[in-house]
Formats: C-alpha cells, sequence, structure tokens
C-alpha cells in the first residue's frame, strides 16, 4: 500500500474509531456509578415495564429502584435512573454492570436469551402477567407486596384503588351505557382507535362505557371515516400525546368527528393519552373514576 | 507497490488486525473486565491454572461475550464474503446478498413466525421448536425467494443475471407487500419484535448458535473465498469465461445457493444487519484493485472485523441499553463509505 493510500484511508478511519472512543467513556461512567450506593442492605432492583415500576415505587420501594426501561417514566423520580433501553430489547451485561439482585418485569419483558443469561449469572427475575384486569392488578400489587416485604402498603394501595373503581361503578348504576371510543393521534394521519385488548379499553370497561370498536378488531387500528360514522360513538376520548390540541382546533382538523353524537353535542375529550397507554397500575382506580365521572355527569 | 505485492501486505495486516480486534471484543462491554482477567480464565479453562476470578465474570466472558464474538465475526466473514461473490457474479456494484432476494425472504418468514407465530404454532407444545421458529422461517422464506429468483431467470439457453436482478427486485418488493400486511395486524407488542428484529443483534448468541455458525457458516466462507479466479474470469463476461473452460451455469447456480445459505443462516440467527455485505468488498477494492483472489479472503476477514467494531459500539455506547447492532454497521458503513468515494471519486470517473 503507497503512502499516500495510506493517508486517504486514515482519515475516514478515524471518523468510524471516534464513536468507538466515545462509547468506552460512557462505559466507564456507567460501571463507577452503582459502586457509591452499594451501603444500604436493602435489595437493589431494576424494574423493566411502566405498570410494574409505578407499583414499586406506589408500594414505598422506590428508593431500591436503581434502573428502569424505557417505558417506565412515571413518577418523575425515575427520569434521573439509568435507562436499560426498550424491555424487550434488554442487554444481559448492560444489567449486570448495575450490579443487581433482583429484575422485576412483566411476561413481555425479553429477548428471551437475555432473560436465560440473567438467570445462569444468579440474578433473581420476577415476571408478572399484565392483562388489562383489575383482578389483575389485584393479584400483582399484592404479589409485589409480598415480594418486597411491603405487604401493609399493598393492602392499603388496593384498598384505595378498589374505593374508587366501586365508586365509579355506582355511577353507572342503572343507567344506559355510553358508546365511547379513544382515539389515539397519528402526526398528520387518520388516529387510531383502540381495539380490544388495550389498557383505553379496559379503563373504557371500567368506568362503565362500552367501546364499539371492541368487537371489531384488537390492538389499534386506523379507522375509516365510514366506520366512525357506524359505530356512532356519545363520546370521544381523543390523545393529541400531549400537543395541547383544543376541541375546536380538533373538530376543524378532522371534520367528521362533527357528524357523530359526540361531535354534536361537544362530548370530546381530550387527554393526555400517556395516562391511558401505559398498562394498568396504581393509577387505574384514579383515572377511572374521572372517566366515568364524565361518562355520567348528571349523578 | 505494485498491486500483488499492495495485496500481500493487506491480507497479512487483516491477519493480524482480526484475532487482535476478537480479543478486544472479549475485553469490551459494560461490565469492566481486566485483561489479566480474561487470561486466567482461558488458562482456568485449559487446566493449566485455577482462576481466583468470580463467577459472574466467568459467566459474562464465557457465556455472553466469547459465543457473541465468535458468532459477529462468523456473519460478517460470510455477510461480506457472500457480497463480494454477488457483486463479482452480477458483475454490479450495488448488488449485495438481498439482490437474489434472500434478506426480504428471510424477513417474510422471521415476520410470520413473530406475528402469526402464537397462531400458526399453536398445536405444537414443544417450546424447543416455538424458539426456533423464528430462524426456521428465516431461513425457509430466505431460501425459498432465492429459488423463485432462480428459477424466474432460468431458461433453457441458462441464467440471464438481468432478469434475476430484476425478479429479485421484484419479489423484495413483494415480501415488502407482505411485511406491510404483518405490521398492519400485529398489535403494539408483536410489532415492536418484529421492529427490533429487522434491526438485527447478536446479543442473543449462546454456544448452540456458534456452533451452528461454525458448521454451516465455516465451509461457505472457506468454499467462497476459492473462487477468486473463476469470478475473475467471469468478470471478462460469460462467453468468455466460457471459452476459458469454466462452466458457468454450474458455477452460477453454486454460487447462488451457497450465497443463499451464508446469509439465510446469518439473517436467522442475526436478524438484518445490512451494509456489510455492500460496503466491505468495496474498501477492498478500493484499496487494492478488483482481484477476486484478494477481494474474497480480505473482504472476509474484513467483514468480521468491521462486525465486531459495530458490536462494540453497540454494546457500550448506550450502557446499560444496547443499540441494535443494524444501526450501527449503517451508521458507521454510510459515512466512511461516502467519505472513500469522495476522496476517490476521480480515481473511479
Amino acid at each position: 500500500m503507497n503512502k499516500a493510500l495510506g493517508k486517504k484511508l486514515l482519515a475516514p478511519l478515524a471518523a468510524a474509531l471516534l464513536p468507538l472512543s466515545l462509547s468506552f467513556s460512557t462505559m466507564a461512567t456507567v460501571i463507577n456509578a452503582p459502586q457509591e450506593a452499594s451501603a444500604s442492605e436493602e435489595k437493589r432492583i431494576i424494574s423493566a415495564g411502566n405498570g410494574i415500576t409505578e407499583i414499586i415505587y406506589a408500594l414505598g420501594a422506590g428508593d431500591q429502584v436503581i434502573a428502569v426501561d424505557l417505558t417506565s417514566n412515571y413518577p418523575a423520580q425515575v427520569n434521573k435512573l439509568p435507562k436499560l433501553g426498550y424491555h424487550k430489547q434488554l442487554s444481559a451485561e448492560g444489567i449486570l454492570a448495575l450490579k443487581p439482585d433482583m429484575l422485576i418485569g412483566t411476561d413481555d419483558m425479553g429477548p428471551k436469551s437475555t432473560i436465560t443469561q440473567l438467570e445462569m449469572a444468579g440474578l433473581e427475575v420476577e415476571s408478572y402477567n399484565t392483562d388489562n384486569s383489575a383482578e389483575n392488578i389485584h393479584e400483582r400489587i399484592s404479589s409485589m407486596a409480598t415480594l418486597l416485604g411491603k405487604e401493609q402498603e399493598g393492602k392499603e394501595l388496593w384498598q384505595s384503588i378498589d374505593n374508587d373503581l366501586k365508586a365509579a361503578e355506582k355511577l353507572a348504576e342503572g343507567k344506559d351505557k355510553p358508546k365511547v371510543l379513544f382515539l389515539l393521534a397519528m402526526e398528520g394521519r387518520t388516529p387510531s382507535v383502540s381495539g380490544s385488548g388495550t389498557e383505553a379499553n379496559a379503563l373504557i370497561k371500567l368506568a362503565g362505557g362500552y367501546n364499539p370498536a371492541e368487537e371489531q378488531f384488537n390492538s389499534y387500528k386506523p379507522l375509516s371515516n365510514e366506520s366512525l360514522l357506524v359505530m356512532a360513538p356519545d363520546i370521544i376520548i381523543y390523545s393529541d400525546r400531549g400537543r395541547g390540541l383544543t376541541q375546536e382546533q380538533l373538530l376543524d382538523s378532522q371534520p367528521v368527528l362533527k357528524q357523530t353524537p359526540a361531535g354534536k353535542n361537544g362530548r370530546i375529550m381530550m387527554v393526555d393519552g400517556r395516562l391511558l397507554l401505559g398498562g394498568l397500575g396504581p393509577r387505574t382506580g384514579e383515572t377511572a373514576l374521572g372517566l366515568a365521572k364524565a361518562f355520567y355527569p348528571e349523578s | 507497490m505494485n498491486r500483488s505485492r499492495k495485496s500481500a501486505l493487506l491480507l497479512i495486516v487483516l491477519a493480524v488486525a482480526l484475532p487482535a480486534v476478537i480479543v478486544l471484543s472479549i475485553g469490551t462491554g459494560p461490565v469492566s473486565i481486566s485483561p489479566l482477567d480474561i487470561v486466567s480464565i482461558f488458562l482456568d479453562r485449559l487446566g493449566i491454572t485455577a482462576s481466583a476470578v468470580s463467577d459472574q465474570t466467568r459467566l459474562i466472558v464465557e457465556s455472553i461475550r466469547l459465543p457473541r464474538t465468535l458468532m459477529g465475526v462468523m456473519i460478517g466473514s460470510s455477510l461480506a464474503v457472500a457480497g463480494a461473490s454477488m457483486q463479482g457474479l452480477f458483475r454490479n456494484p450495488l448488488a449485495d446478498p438481498s439482490i437474489i432476494g434472500v434478506s426480504s425472504g428471510a424477513a417474510l418468514g422471521a415476520g410470520i413466525a413473530i406475528v402469526l407465530g402464537g397462531v400458526l404454532f399453536s398445536g405444537v407444545s414443544n417450546t424447543l421448536m416455538l424458539d426456533y421458529s423464528v430462524s426456521l422461517l428465516a431461513f425457509a422464506g430466505g431460501v425459498l425467494t432465492t429459488w423463485i429468483v432462480y428459477k424466474m431467470g432460468t431458461t433453457n439457453n441458462g441464467t440471464s443475471v438481468a432478469t434475476m436482478l430484476l425478479a429479485g427486485v421484484a419479489i423484495s418488493a413483494l415480501a415488502g407487500a407482505g411485511m406491510g400486511i404483518l405490521n398492519y395486524v400485529a398489535d403494539d407488542a408483536t410489532l415492536r419484535n418484529l421492529t427490533f428484529w429487522q434491526m438485527g443483534s447478536i446479543g442473543g448468541a449462546n454456544w448452540n448458535s456458534v456452533l451452528l455458525c461454525f458448521t454451516l457458516l465455516g465451509p461457505v466462507i472457506f468454499m467462497l473465498c476459492r473462487y477468486g479466479q473463476v469470478l475473475n474470469a467471469m468478470l471478462l463476461g460469460e462467453s468468455e469465461a466460457r471459452h476459458l473452460g469454466i462452466d458457468v451455469q454450474r458455477t452460477k447456480l453454486k454460487l447462488i445457493l451457497v450465497t443463499a445459505m451464508a446469509v439465510g443462516v446469518s439473517v436467522s440467527v442475526a436478524g438484518i444487519i445490512g451494509f456489510v455485505g455492500l460496503v466491505v468488498p468495496h474498501l477492498i477494492r478500493l484499496m487494492v484493485g478488483p482481484d477476486h483472489r484478494t477481494l474474497l479472503p480480505a473482504s472476509a476477514m474484513l467483514g468480521g472485523i468491521l462486525l465486531l467494531a459495530a458490536d462494540m459500539i453497540a454494546r457500550t455506547a448506550v450502557a446499560p441499553a444496547e443499540l441494535p447492532i443494524g444501526i450501527v454497521t449503517a451508521l458507521m458503513g454510510a459515512p466512511f463509505f461516502m467519505s472513500l468515494l469522495w476522496q476517490q471519486r476521480k480515481r473511479i470517473a
């Protein structure tokens, strides 16, 4: 290889190696961080799954959490913790580097190979199933409370959720269920509607509403304007992903909504969708009661 | 320096760099492990000395980093050497293994397993089968699309590479539409699985997958590396190659089969890792010219080196999380390739 060519190759090679050296420096900070806090006797917990993280904090064990996955963003303290990436794409070595005692997550956690590697490394891995029902929240809370030694807090937490859910049920008692659609804003496109198997659908039901999209499809699907009119929702919950759209702006941009009973009667609720998207958890009772009050304003 | 001495030098440099990068890769990760500990773990394994390294450190080296590194080398090598062979066979600098439809077919196969797996295999109680369904269907999809593309390009007069190129584009579009349908019917969770799979990862490597890679990809890499002379002749044109005594039709069939195998296996264990097959052969060509006798083995070695470098970034850049390796290869490969093109544009034109 001649010298000139060697020089020509050197510059791009250096450009390619730069991110490598940068990554070494971030690596060093990650390794140093956990050692400072290792004095406490309590277990060092990694939480993967936002519903799980919320329950740990609601049970008062938040100070034991040393890292969370990307979906965990409530309560606000968790944003200061190291993030493990998406909970389906966990890295075994990344987790071990934080020297945890326990990984708590959901059945969605993965990939499987990572979980196997972590178990082989002697890490205690607990995973919970999540199926969007009130019984499931109850089970999850009480079993996590036992795991974390917070039985009393667990009972109190479920009691308050249960009170809210019962209050919501009472509001709906003996009345016709309103047809409620949850619309998730998609930038510049038809919004997606929540079908069966979604958190939004579970919440609508807990709040005493009926989601006509439930029987049509599962997960989120974009809905044609015609189907929207046929479903004739009495109430529309619209999530604009925190853009702060007003009802008027929405009706201007999606004129078809004006033709639905919800649009005609001005019953369009603008919400921050993250409340309805994150999986059911400690805040579910509160949210369901809030929705029920809006569904049945006269009671 | 003349070309043959330059080629010999490059091969030597790569042959030294590859083991060096392998060692570096074993020593790199979010958990810091000293080189001394790594050496003592290996000495212990070989029964020479007893090591005092903690079990967890040993596990990280033996069950996470070593398989990952070995698998990365095999996959990087086979993708690069398959890319070099396809560029030679099709006499097209833009050819990479996806041109014969193998990547898109594999993606569709994996997509079907990921999205519809629960329904398709509901009767299968064997969990091992379920675990491997993604890999198996990815491999089957890759081989099937390659076979269709090959059949479409082949008549009694032999295989037309031009028709194959077009058929490859068409079948990729068809597979893309299939992926679109899968995206549409998938729920949120499987959609994320699908997306991540398409971005590739070698983080799931274990000794089984390493064994699979060595037994299937090892012979393939070795075999492709011996096609230098033949591909040089093919570069002159098919009829010229025939006059030189090469059985052109057999060569085509063999190369296509072997490439489909190489890429099919790679994709099925690691997902889609782009750019290695396209960029690596070009880098070698820009350094030492188009002689396939150097190009093929040099691509194989540089492919392994590049993929390991990308994986080291993937596992440390956002630690404790991990970047999908497909993103890293594209982020690293594309600008590097562009800057080389920029510097060499006068020579190429």
